[in-house]
């Protein structure tokens, strides 16, 4: 079991929200600010199924190690839409705090990644990618986005 | 989810080439290659090549399973002799 959120995620006193769209907005309502190249959508059964046996919420476009022992940024996106794509389980439309805490989660992975790919010319090996992204290591950015997610939660109730 | 609603996703910007690719080789055995394999578009061949080119049994995969030795040989194969059936009809 990795590191997760410390803040428990309040149930809606109005119910799910019905789509990603719905989910979008509430997430951009209480502060979170979504790129033009990062597209969200709702993962089907069977993503469900994998993201649900990796103990995940969420996760980001694949990515492989090619024969130089790299990933590269660039297989991250769609070559029309020159977006990336999220997966969200459906289960996180349940509750506001759970769209805000994982959403916040993505993006603070996302966009220090970006930076870290960018001092590297675009690829990085792929033994870093795991260290950055594995849900063990304390203080990696796995870890610090979920710092990141509580914190957009707490903002959102009011507290400090 | 069937290959035709897959290319679909793609076409709707919904999966990457890498994620249609490796969801696709982690759909094929022995049974299905063909079927699946010829319900691809014409893009799709390079990107599975290209994949099958840099695939090892112990490649790092992140955000998706990686698939089987298995699966992508019986892919490799196939793009193999559909290489060489389009090379004989040119």
């Amino acid at each position: 079991m990795g590191f997760a959120p410390k803040e428990t995620w309040a149930a809606n006193p109005t119910g799910p929200r019905q789509s990603i769209d719905e989910a979008i907005q509430v997430a951009t309502q209480h502060g979170v600010q979504i790129p033009a190249d990062v597209r969200f959508r709702l993962a089907d059964a069977t993503e469900t199924a994998e993201l649900q046996a990796e103990s995940k919420l969420a996760r980001g476009s694949p990515l492989n190690e090619r024969l130089d022992g790299r990933v590269y940024w660039q297989d991250l996106f769609h070559p029309h839409t020159r977006q990336t794509i999220f997966i969200v389980r459906p289960d996180v439309l349940e509750r506001d705090e759970a769209i805000v805490a994982v959403f916040t989660h993505e993006l603070f992975e996302f966009e220090a990644l970006r930076q870290l790919f960018a001092d590297e010319g675009g690829s990085m090996f792929a033994a870093d990618f795991n260290d950055h992204t594995r849900s063990d290591l304390q203080n990696n950015l796995h870890y610090q986005a979920w710092d990141a997610a509580d914190a957009a939660v707490r903002r959102m109730r009011g507290q400090p | 989810m069937t290959i035709p609603e897959l290319v679909e996703r793609y076409e709707a910007g919904g999966i990457t080439p890498l994620g249609l690719v490796i969801t696709v080789f982690n759909q094929i055995n022995q049974e299905n290659v063909d079927e699946v394999m010829r319900q691809l578009p014409p893009w799709a061949y390079p990107e599975m090549q290209r994949f099958v080119d840099q695939y090892r049994p112990d490649m790092r995969v992140f955000n998706a399973r990686r698939p089987s030795p298995e699966a992508v040989a019986l892919g490799a194969d196939w793009l193999k002799r559909h290489h060489a059936e389009e090379s004989g009809r040119a």
